[in-house]
């Protein structure tokens, strides 16, 4: 039998919750060191994954599938090389967060510890599962134990934070269950499959096949769900509240893990569900993106308070990746998937480092640093070579996220091929877009650098500063490995990069086939003709034994059907 | 049909079992100890009664179906499943009783005797199959809870419930009985299987649907829905908890389970044929009224006990929009057996759900007292993890969070709405989830002071084993059911099978054209 590797990364956290809670309640130390045990463990489930995942193969891979409830209810995993770096991410993430309490949680471990794994197992089920129902439960199993995380071991106004928290999210998921149940009964009320769906939603003439006006309606749905969780621009507002008041470890997972699972929803279920509405809203969705992008970065440019000024930054950063996503070519979304764990590492990283420096001051406001550099050496490498990595420095992660993220807009800019309404504006409007975006960037190097300038250099102003410790054993070992993968990313992403490179080519050229089937009026019959040659491309590919998986771009269209100028 | 006695036996069992233990308490003497031994002597007439229910389950194939009394009781799939939950909830009442102490040891034999004769009411009203016999087993149990009620003699406030809900049950049985007596007056029977295809005939006038709708007020507040939900919250809060919980849990499961019968058996729907509204109309504004009243009421409550009386009231909403799933509105789908299997399902998670929590509330104060305010409830989970776990978990059920069998149950009615009607409830469906987005407000605020706030009294919490075994067996219950619903959910399809809706084929034609507010499809979608 095959080993379930999937269901072992999924539920071994879950198996160490019993092992914790029976634990006598003096022994908070022995708690920890059983759940950092387990996690360690998951995450040595998950290298092995990382190990034997084809990064050559598109489709998913290990796929478990099990009858659950009668037999439209599946227990249906599969990992792809869009969901294998995000659940890299999160078995590396989990433990980190749990060292990384250890001073600022001294109270309820026992209690924190299960809360933490349960989370995992949340985290890691979400981003695996390929049945929605499935899906759907770990994702609404994701909000009781941030709910605790931040309720009880969180900071003076941690109430109002959580509840803000919760229900930004439920209202959302909830609609997204709405949107659920009625693609379900669409498809026919026989199954919650991920691939059912993803075949029979989108096709024309499909039994489950969408007219446009539902698909805007779902999309909108299933799209608010996840724009919440990004958090898009003007859902954000619950973001900084939940970052200031959550302990440094929920602002770990939280940064790190939980606002990705928005952006994996973009790309995972919204986008391939309702490609029409996507293609159709692409234009106002990268208009807000860019607006999240530059917005994000002035109000993180006025902030006193560090961990405020990264909860904004990350409002701009996954601006950055939606925009990359909704360009929806080769290099945007590959660039928007690495940006992901690019963010994940490096907003948690921030936050270790800001929490580090709470931890010894019980401050956050910068005015009350400066010129720590000179106390704690260490700690001012670790939180340097962090921020560089946020701007996006070469070297660092950040700058291959964000050059391909870039470099997929200006080619979409150039070389667009679908047409989501006029060709000419369209290409304009993503050039602009990706010119204000870049300036976003610019904008982070303003405030990050301006934050390192008043935290760590110049003269040390305040007394007691000049008595601060380095980092301790615990701390190099919750910041360094993060680091590391910071520098490594940056240096050799091809290792990472290619694990999700055949995911992507067949992602985004089964998306435009699919938009040039569909069902948006105002270029369905140019779509049609640029279809018709587009399969007629795929056969001879195919026939001369490529894989036909075809690079529209290289695709010299016949007259007629021509791109260019044709709409105006 | 078979008429064979022993199929009644775990009903005669059940009042054997509350007539002895009235006798024995005879015998005892005044103000000594618990009630321990009567706990267990109920427990285990309540665990052979399950027992007895069990063997008569129908194995594959077989079906059973047992007229009594000329057709007016039947024991059939679903009278033997509505038992089993009658009974498995009211063993756990009565096992979580243990220990309190109803004031004046008031947990003498009359208490035990009081809840069984209540659940030989309930359980009759599941089997009865007649208008009259329905009547008398919902007097049977009123007149037991009208007394459990006002159980704290010496409290004005628990006299002021029982008083209210003593007269807002009569008028409830007063309308019932008055829309009993037009039906008889226009049709000419009390059987609900005669009843059905007179209506579906559709001679009837006015007299008809006044009399249905009568009917159908009654049972409004027997399940406490708006506008007819002013009793319960009184009735809740100041009844002894145990007590609170048999009502919210037990009494409104059985209630609905009734209610179910007539809609189907006596193809209720049917008699709206020439009202000015239609069934379904009635039904959606009700249930939407229902559960946003509900919610919005429970918001702002302070005490648990009376926000759970709220959110009773609207998951009676909820429940209501089960009822949409009659025949005429979902004729033709194969898939409407399983729609009447979900609604029995949601009616154990949220029977077991509130169980749990009234049983741990019942735990704060040993006499009863108005001691569960939600500032009492603050440091609870340094006083008792493992009973501040147990109030979260059903708390979490109720608000429907996974994995609990609150979580499947709503989501399960919600599909089914949705498949059934061809995707013509949407907006209900969407209404109901915004209104869960309300009730996870109130649910999650009990939460918030169990592990978020510390508490300055130093409140104790009485223990008892006996207890104790009926919490955590309901909360392995409930996380069990919403884990691996699929067994629960075979049988709940099993029972709800014999609940045929007897459409006279010759009639179909001129179908309850005006019954459905959407058209009827076959399924097949466009």
């Amino acid at each position: 039998m095959e080993l379930p590797i999937l269901s072992i990364v999924t539920l071994l956290p879950l198996l160490g919750i019993p092992l914790v809670a029976f634990l006598p309640r003096r022994f908070p130390g022995t708690a920890r060191a059983v759940s950092l045990t387990v996690m360690v463990l998951t995450f040595g489930a998950a290298l092995y994954l990382f190990g034997v995942f084809d990064g050559e193969v598109a489709g998913f891979q290990f796929v478990e599938d099990k009858e659950w409830v009668f037999d439209s209810i599946h227990y249906k995993l599969g990992v792809d090389g869009i969901s294998l770096l995000l659940v890299m991410l999160t078995a590396f993430l989990t433990p980190i967060a749990l060292l990384a309490s250890v001073q600022s949680v001294g109270d309820r471990v026992r209690e924190f510890c299960i809360a933490l794994l349960a989370l995992e197992t949340a985290m890691i089920g979400t981003f695996l599962a390929l049945d929605l129902f499935l899906f759907y439960v770990f994702w609404e199993l994701m909000l009781i134990p941030m709910y605790l995380i931040i309720g009880v071991w969180g900071g003076p106004r941690r109430v109002y934070a959580t509840v803000k928290f919760v229900l930004y999210t439920m209202v959302g998921s909830l609609l997204m269950l709405a949107a659920l149940l009625y693609i379900y009964f669409k498809t026919g009320g026989t199954s919650f499959d991920y691939s059912f769906f993803t075949s029979t939603l989108a096709k024309d003439g499909a039994v489950g096949a969408l007219s446009m006006k539902e698909q805007v309606f779902l999309f909108a749905a299933f799209g608010l769900a996840f724009a919440i969780k990004v958090p898009f621009f003007p859902f954000h507002t619950w973001l900084p509240d939940a970052h200031v008041e959550a302990p440094t470890a929920g602002s770990v997972i939280l940064a790190g893990v939980l606002l990705k699972m928005g952006t994996y929803g973009f790309i995972r279920f919204a986008i391939p569900f309702f490609p029409d509405a996507a293609s159709l809203y692409s234009a106002p969705l990268m208009g807000l993106a860019v607006v999240g992008v530059v917005y994000g970065a002035l109000v993180a440019y006025a902030q006193q308070d560090m961990k405020k000024l990264v909860a904004y930054s990350s409002v701009s950063h996954l601006g950055l990746v939606m925009l990359g996503m909704f360009a929806l070519t080769r290099e945007g979304i590959a660039g928007s998937v690495l940006q992901m764990v690019n963010h994940g590492l490096t907003s948690a990283a921030l936050f270790l480092c800001v929490g580090f420096l709470y931890e010894r001051r019980h401050t956050r406001a910068m005015a009350d640093y400066g010129g720590i550099a000179r106390v704690m050496p260490l700690f001012t490498v670790a939180f340097v070579i962090v921020t560089l990595s946020s701007i996006g420095l070469p070297g660092t992660n950040g700058f291959v996220g964000e050059l391909l993220i870039l470099v997929g807009l200006f080619k979409e800019g150039i070389g667009s091929v679908l047409l989501p309404g006029q060709l000419f504006q369209w290409r304009t409007f993503v050039l602009i877009a990706a010119g204000l975006a870049a300036s976003g960037i610019v904008l982070g190097a303003v405030y990050m650098l301006n934050m390192l300038r008043r935290v760590l250099f110049g003269p040390i102003r305040h007394e007691a500063n000049s008595q601060l410790s380095d980092l301790s054993w615990r701390e190099k070992l919750v910041i360094f490995p993060i680091v590391v993968l910071i520098i490594w990313i940056g240096v050799a992403p091809g290792l990472f990069l290619g694990k999700t490179q055949a995911t992507v080519d067949r992602y985004v050229s089964d998306y435009q086939a699919r938009v040039m089937k569909g069902r948006n009026p105002k270029t369905a019959k140019r779509n049609q003709a640029l279809l018709k040659e587009l399969v007629e491309i795929q056969v001879k590919d195919h026939l001369q034994g490529g894989d036909g998986i075809v690079d529209l771009r290289k695709i010299k269209w016949k007259k007629g059907a021509t791109v260019e100028g044709s709409d105006d | 049909m078979t008429s064979d006695l022993f199929q009644l036996a775990p009903l005669l069992l059940v009042t054997l079992a509350g007539i002895s233990i009235l006798t024995m308490d005879l015998f005892r003497r005044r103000g000594e100890g618990g009630g321990t031994h009567l706990v267990w002597l109920t427990t285990a007439g309540l665990a052979v009664a399950l027992w007895l229910t069990w063997n008569l389950w129908p194995g594959d194939g077989e079906g059973i179906t047992s007229a009594f009394l000329a057709g007016s009781v039947m024991v059939d799939g679903y009278t033997l499943f509505v038992w089993s939950m009658l009974l498995v909830a009211t063993i756990a009442v009565v096992l979580y009783s243990h220990g309190f102490d109803f004031e004046n040891n008031l947990d003498n034999g009359e208490y035990y005797c009081l809840l069984l004769f209540a659940l030989v009411g309930m359980m009759l009203m599941a089997a009865a199959t007649n208008l009259l016999v329905l009547l008398l087993a919902l007097e049977t149990l009123s007149l037991a809870l009208y007394a459990l009620v006002g159980m704290k003699r010496s409290s004005a406030q628990s006299a002021e419930a029982a008083l209210k809900y003593f007269l807002n049950g009569g008028l409830a049985s007063a309308l019932l009985l008055y829309g009993i007596v037009l039906l008889w007056g226009e049709t000419g029977t009390l059987a609900y299987a005669e009843l059905g295809p007179v209506l579906a005939a559709g001679e009837g006038g006015p007299v008809l649907y006044i009399g249905g709708s009568l009917l159908l007020v009654g049972f409004a507040f027997k399940v406490a829905a708006v506008p007819f939900h002013m009793w319960t919250p009184d009735a809740y809060q100041a009844a002894p908890t145990p007590v609170g919980g048999f009502m919210a849990g037990v009494v409104k499961a059985a209630a609905f389970a009734a209610l179910l019968r007539v809609v189907y058996q006596g193809m209720l729907p049917e008699i709206f044929g020439k009202a000015p509204f239609s069934y379904a109309d009635a039904v959606i504004l009700i249930s939407i009224l229902t559960m946003t009243v509900g919610n919005l009421l429970a918001m702002h409550q302070q005490d648990v006990k009376r926000m759970l009386a709220y959110s009773s009231i609207s998951h009676a909403g909820y429940l209501l929009m089960g009822l949409l799933l009659v025949p005429p509105l979902g004729s033709g789908n194969p898939g409407l057996r399983v729609a009447n299997g979900t609604l029995l399902f949601y009616l154990v998670a949220y029977g077991l759900s509130t169980l749990l929590a009234f049983g741990v509330l019942a735990r704060l104060a040993r006499d009863g007292g108005q001691e569960s305010t939600l500032s009492r409830l603050a440091g609870f989970s340094r006083r008792r993890p493992a009973l501040a776990l147990l109030l979260t978990l059903a708390l979490v059920s109720l608000a429907g969070f996974p994995p609990t069998a609150g979580f499947f149950a709503k989501f399960a009615l919600l599909r089914d709405l949705m498949v059934l009607s061809n995707g013509k409830l949407v907006v209900l469906v969407v209404i109901a989830l915004l209104n869960t987005l309300l009730s996870v407000y109130y649910y999650l605020k009990p939460v918030m002071y169990i592990y978020m706030k510390e508490g300055e009294n130093e409140a104790k919490e009485f223990t008892s084993f006996t207890a104790n075994i009926a919490l955590v067996a309901l909360a392995i219950l409930i996380l069990f059911l919403g884990l691996f619903p699929g067994r629960l959910l075979s049988f709940a399809d099993t029972g709800a099978k014999d609940l045929t809706y007897q459409h006279a084929p010759n009639l179909r034609s001129r179908g309850p054209a005006r019954l459905a507010p959407f058209a009827i499809r076959d399924g097949t979608g466009h």
